[in-house]
């Protein structure tokens, strides 16, 4: 009887060592960590309004990365990026003004910008006997392990798609009111191919997944 | 998780044969008993529909009953059920409509029930015990969602009803294997969904003076 008592016991507390998992699931591939985020920014804009037929799409690539604080080389293929931009803006029905000198006529400005941005940060392991009062129990002398620091970086990219109203145009130097904008985000990790792939899938992913501004 | 059927497998065999060589039992005298569940999960309505539809296999729980009539008792219950799905690909709208984010989404719930139960079991000694339920508690759940690098994380208090049933099947005098089936309804306000799921667990029930 003491036995099964004892049993009990073990299973309950096998069963505790089998189950300790309060996440059991976790991102495993780098691609795991890609995000892509759309928002209205200007929720009371119309996007219906049949009279949006134009775009001006900005012919750089504008990088936001501080040098800084991270290297600045994005390893992305801009004019890949710009194309599927502009494959994207005509398939949602948008017709393309390439002249710069009829730009400010354009319904939309489409500005395309991309950031790399290496975090950084430092880990910390105490490391043991630093609480002193161990030593004159007969545990210090012999055993003291120094804290240990490791750094890190963890280095993120994103590419950020934005749609500005050209009809409020404002004067020279001034700011044009911004009604949309998508971001795609995710480690920056990977050969360039990977990369490319990555970026031009989020650029393809905000359109999907902004359905009213298709024509 | 195969480990985890092996293991049950083991004890339960090792208890079996360990019963017909010495078959002592006699009529059960004790109706205080502890118990030890092992529970798996099955979501039901709306958090499956809109969270995780994935059968839980993580989940344990402990019981004690203590006898306050030969056939009624009351005790309480403290459990564990991990719920956690990968959804691929998936499109979240925020905001209104005026947003949205779309990733790989990692959905987790770890849920623990503080119940108060009562049973009440329909014969005092047989092959075959059945008994039938209910607990009234609390549950504290923490359900997160990952997305990129985002995480939304929720810490939930619900009232918790759990009606139940099950049969103990009694190996020896002391020792019964116990089959159960719970369903688990955890309410609570200003969530977007209220938590049910369906509960099956094994579980060893040893009882004491």
């Amino acid at each position: 009887m003491k036995k099964q008592t004892k049993l009990l016991s073990l299973i309950a507390f096998a069963l505790i060592l089998l189950i300790g998992a309060c996440y059991p699931i976790s991102q495993e591939f780098v691609s795991d960590f890609d995000s892509v985020y759309t928002e209205k920014s200007e929720p009371d804009f119309d996007f219906a309004n049949p009279a949006i037929r134009t775009f001006y799409l900005a012919d750089t690539v504008m990088v936001l990365t501080d040098p800084n604080v991270s290297d600045t080389n994005l390893e992305v293929d801009f004019d890949q990026i710009l194309a599927r931009v502009r494959t994207n803006m005509n398939q949602a029905g948008y017709t393309e003004i390439s002249n710069i000198n009829q730009a400010t006529q354009a319904d939309y400005l489409v500005l395309v910008s991309v950031n790399r941005a290496d975090n950084y940060f430092n880990t910390w392991w105490g490391g043991w006997g630093g609480w002193g009062g161990w030593g004159g129990w007969g545990w210090g002398g012999c055993c003291f392990f120094p804290p240990v620091v490791t750094t890190s970086n963890i280095r993120t990219g994103s590419i950020i798609v934005e749609l500005l109203d050209g009809k409020r145009l404002a004067q020279r130097n001034q700011n044009i009111p911004e009604v949309w904008y998508g971001v795609g985000s995710g480690l920056f990790q990977g050969n360039n191919t990977n990369l490319n792939n990555r970026t031009l899938r989020a650029i393809d992913q905000m359109f999907i997944q902004s359905p009213y501004l298709k024509r | 998780m195969k480990k985890i059927f092996v293991f049950i497998a083991i004890i339960t065999f090792g208890i079996s044969a360990n019963a017909q060589t010495n078959s002592n039992r006699i009529p059960n005298f004790r109706v205080n008993n502890f118990r030890v569940n092992y529970d798996v999960a099955v979501p039901l309505g709306q958090m499956s529909e809109d969270f995780i539809s994935q059968m839980s296999w993580r989940g344990v729980s402990i019981e004690n009953r203590w006898g306050i009539k030969p056939k009624l008792s009351v005790g309480f219950l403290v459990g564990w059920q991990v719920f956690a799905q990968r959804v691929d690909n998936f499109t979240q709208d925020l905001n209104n409509g005026n947003a949205a984010i779309n990733g790989n989404q990692f959905r987790t719930i770890n849920t623990f029930p503080f119940q108060g139960t009562v049973h009440y079991t329909f014969t005092e000694d047989a092959d075959i015990m059945p008994w039938v339920g209910l607990g009234l508690g609390i549950a504290h759940s923490n359900q997160v969602m990952q997305v990129g690098f985002f995480e939304e994380q929720r810490t939930i208090t619900s009232f918790a009803m759990t009606p139940q049933v099950g049969i103990d099947l009694p190996l020896n005098r002391v020792t019964s294997l116990t089959l159960s089936t719970r369903y688990n309804f955890f309410l609570h306000s200003n969530q977007p969904f209220n938590y049910s799921f369906l509960v099956f667990s094994v579980g060893i029930k040893s009882r004491y003076l």
